[in-house]
């Protein structure tokens, strides 16, 4: 085994061309975001390239990001969890009863939904990792649950009138940005400080590679994978109260809305910065991506089914790419 | 009924590059026959069933069987082989894996005629004596039924043939207990006496002498024994199977005792009975058995990889007795797994990530992972440990099987450990990477590492222990020490469960 011919310029040369050699690198969905953003600006002029425009095109994600990153958590580990979308609406729905109808204050109250979504990912950790049941199949049945719970615990009505602290907890503005898009971005940078800086992020890394091996080099799997479902449950029961604050109400039949963007975004998010590994920043870049192409079609005045049909399209096209620049990594002995 | 013997193997040759793995085989089943097959790694028996099986092309001789010569994969031939690894699928019945290997027998319009199968599948299992039926669930039966089901399915394949062939078994029996083991030897005598030739792998010399007409020696790819199964003897089969070479002894260093022995006392174990054992700081303690008879799970156990059902294991004042993979590596011992690529590694992270797990909160320092210092001590360690390519950021399934093992042993010789635990990890490791590998070994042990060395290679255990267990049943039955210590010697102690010596010939 020669050094020679792992070089990349010995092996091009001895390789025909193939079409499968187009490959990601780390900034092309990043890079696609901007063409993207390019051409829909010269299509559409100023109501597509305006500073409001961009500003509210940001602000539309700040749920998803917290709920992308969240689901992060889970799928480093390799397991996934499907009830988040549906914590985040119990969360909602908990908060809206308690400060609404028995007079909580806010501070408990939220702090209350958080707890919610804590329990909710103890229950999926117990049986997940403690019972080995399948993750998806659990925490599909664990989202249909809660979404129910949170139809009961609201009343099959949509609540509103939440106190003016809530909203302003999410609207408030920094820097021309309200709070709520600050609150992703800060969930953000401390899953790429776990991520990518602590040991933590890389025990989850191995953990989803090769659980027994994780396990036999000493670290704790099963803690890991159940701190994953707790977090990633506290995650997105924040981002229920943060939700219920943008909108100063909530709706209890939302939840679906929430269910598959997320690990949309977290998935497509894999295919950038670091390559082939569930990321926060990639998950950012991700959503930003689908957001800009699903605003530059629906300004062309298409429907609302535009949203679901670029989401899905999207996550396809980034699945097959990832998985066609996976197999030219495992030829070439790259790692992921 | 013709004449032609099942098998009739004449001068075969087969060459891996230097290494001579078949150097002219001459061997024979006839009809009727079971023919044991014995050698120690190496010997070129399973390089034997791979050019029966067409994987492999014979440089020069000849392989026939019913006197059609095999020539290539994919070639139809009266031939079965029934592997330690059934080959069955679990989630069906007996039928619907016989349907599997053997057809399923449509109807007119493709439709299944399972009423038809089935009366058939039962015809055969009732006439080999099979205490189940078609529709038996296969995750119903006992390992030594489902052995059964492999067997006689194999069987039925040689039906479509005017005569039965070759059953090659490879080990099929490693697993089982003595009762189990019983049926399927059995079952093999009735297939023989059905007229099938039978080819039967194993290193249980009990159970050869039981099964078997006829044995045949292999080492080093030559025939150095072939002679009637009765008068069987274990140490002249020994003597055959590992030669006449005085034992490689490693070099008595002055030991140096820096560590706590190692005390495991009266562990009990899932397939581990009663073991007690004291490992000395600078001592390499061999474990060798049969396969199956509780070896792995004693490293896995003394590893914190399998749980401790009872009994103690103490380093010095530390207690191991409960302590999982963590306290365990905390304490000092380091385990080797034997399965690579499933337990020692991750195979698509780099070298370097691999090389840092066990210890990698030390690369932790002010709020961030120094990757640059962790990727130059993993330069180091693969220089040290002679990897090639040493290159730390390269995805481990880029290097070689003995490349991959030296960064696993690597992986735990970096934490110093008082005690390696190993788990037969150089299977399949080619020669040289495997010298490299015991010749590391040797040297920590020299500077007071001691270690439990589990193998199913007695020369490697003959070359590198100071002493060797001999594991029977989950029972640690013998240790055979000093100058007895040969792969002959432990070969014929692996045999069967008797504390005292081998038997002895006049």
């Amino acid at each position: 085994m020669s050094i020679n011919e792992r070089d990349p310029a010995v092996r091009a040369s001895l390789e025909p061309f193939d079409w499968r050699r187009l490959e990601l690198s780390k900034y092309s969905l990043v890079l696609a975001a901007i063409v993207l953003f390019g051409f829909f600006a010269a299509q559409h002029g100023s109501s597509f390239a305006s500073m409001r425009s961009v500003t509210s095109m940001i602000n539309s994600q700040s749920i998803l990001v917290m709920l992308a990153i969240a689901s992060t958590i889970t799928l480093r580990n390799g397991d996934f969890d499907l009830s988040l979308a549906g914590t985040a609406i119990l969360s909602g729905a908990v908060l809206g009863q308690l400060t609404l109808n028995h007079g909580v204050p806010l501070v408990f109250a939220a702090l209350a939904a958080i707890a919610c979504g804590l329990v909710v990912g103890l229950l999926n950790a117990l049986l997940v990792v403690f019972f080995d049941l399948d993750a998806l199949v659990v925490t599909l049945g664990m989202f249909t649950l809660l979404s129910g719970l949170a139809l009961a615990i609201s009343g099959g009505t949509v609540l509103t009138g939440f106190p003016a602290s809530l909203t302003d907890f999410a609207r408030q503005e920094f820097l021309g940005m309200p709070l709520a898009t600050w609150y992703g971005w800060l969930i953000v940078l401390i899953a790429y400080y776990v991520y990518e800086h602590t040991p933590v992020g890389r025990y989850m890394y191995f953990t989803g590679g090769n659980r027994e091996a994780t396990r036999l080099a000493g670290v704790r799997v099963q803690r890991i994978r159940t701190g994953a479902f707790l977090v990633g449950g506290a995650v997105a029961a924040f981002a229920g109260v943060v939700l219920a604050g943008v909108l100063g109400g909530l709706d209890p039949t939302a939840g679906a809305q929430y269910l598959l963007q997320p690990f949309a975004a977290a998935f497509l998010g894999a295919t950038a910065f670091t390559v082939g590994r569930f990321n926060a920043l990639g998950t950012l870049a991700a959503l930003y991506f689908l957001v800009i192409g699903i605003t530059g079609i629906q300004l062309y005045g298409l429907a609302g089914w535009v949203t679901d049909a670029f989401n899905g399209l999207a996550l396809i096209i980034a699945i097959l790419a990832a998985g066609l620049a996976e197999r030219r990594r495992r030829a070439r002995g790259e790692v992921k | 009924m013709s004449f032609e013997p099942r098998l009739r193997v004449a001068d075969l040759h087969k060459r891996f590059g230097a290494v001579r793995a078949l150097d002219g085989v001459d061997l024979q089943v006839d009809v009727g026959q079971v023919h044991a097959l014995l050698g120690h790694n190496g010997s070129g028996k399973s390089t034997l069933v791979k050019v029966l099986t067409g994987y492999h092309t014979a440089d020069s001789g000849s392989a026939e069987i019913n006197g059609v010569e095999v020539e290539s994969a994919g070639q139809q031939l009266p031939l079965a082989v029934v592997h330690q690894e059934l080959a069955l699928i679990d989630s069906g019945t007996v039928l619907e894996n016989f349907g599997v290997a053997v057809g399923y027998g449509a109807h007119a319009l493709g439709r299944v005629a399972w009423r038809r199968q089935a009366r058939e599948v039962n015809e055969i299992l009732a006439k080999f004596g099979a205490p189940f039926g078609a529709e038996a669930e296969l995750r119903d039966l006992t390992p030594g039924e489902q052995a059964m089901v492999a067997i006689v399915r194999a069987f039925r394949v040689f039906e479509s043939w005017s005569q039965p062939g070759l059953l090659v078994m490879d080990e099929p029996t490693a697993y089982l207990g003595g009762s189990e083991s019983d049926k399927v030897l059995n079952l093999i005598r009735a297939v023989a006496a059905a007229g099938a030739g039978v080819l039967f792998i194993s290193h249980r010399l009990a159970e050869v002498r039981k099964v078997a007409d006829w044995v045949t020696v292999l080492r080093d790819g030559r025939v150095v024994a072939t002679q009637d199964a009765a008068d069987l003897s274990e140490t002249r089969i020994a003597s055959a199977m590992f030669g006449e070479v005085p034992a490689r002894r490693r070099k008595s260093t002055p030991r140096v005792t820096s560590h706590a022995p190692l005390v495991v006392s009266q562990l009990h174990g899932r397939r581990i009975r009663n073991a007690s054992l004291t490992i000395n700081s600078g001592e390499v303690v061999g474990v060798a058995g049969l396969a199956g008879m509780g070896q792995s799970e004693l490293a896995k156990m003394l590893g914190g990889a399998s749980p401790k059902l009872g009994g103690s294991v103490h380093l010095g004042n530390v207690d191991l007795s409960n302590a999982g993979p963590r306290k365990t590596i905390d304490a000092g011992l380091a385990y080797v797994p034997g399965e690579r690529r499933q337990a020692g590694l991750w195979i698509d992270a780099s070298a370097t990530d691999n090389l840092s797990l066990p210890h990698l909160a030390d690369y932790y320092k002010s709020g961030k992972l120094r990757k640059r210092s962790e990727m130059m001590d993993a330069r180091i360690l693969m220089r040290s440990g002679d990897v090639r390519p040493p290159e730390p950021a390269l995805a481990l399934n880029s290097f070689s099987g003995g490349n991959q093992q030296k960064i696993v042993l690597a992986k735990w010789l970096a934490l110093k450990p008082q005690y390696l635990i190993l788990d037969d990890p150089f299977q399949g490791v080619d020669i040289s990477a495997r010298a490299a590998l015991l010749e590391m070994i040797a040297e920590r042990s020299a500077t007071g590492m001691g270690a439990l060395f589990v193998s199913s290679d007695y020369d490697e255990l003959a070359e590198v222990c100071d002493r060797v267990f001999i594991v029977y049943e989950g029972r640690l039955v013998r240790e055979i020490t000093g100058a007895e210590l040969s792969s002959a010697v432990l070969f014929a102690a692996t045999q069967s469960g008797e504390p005292i010596g081998v038997e002895k010939e006049a």
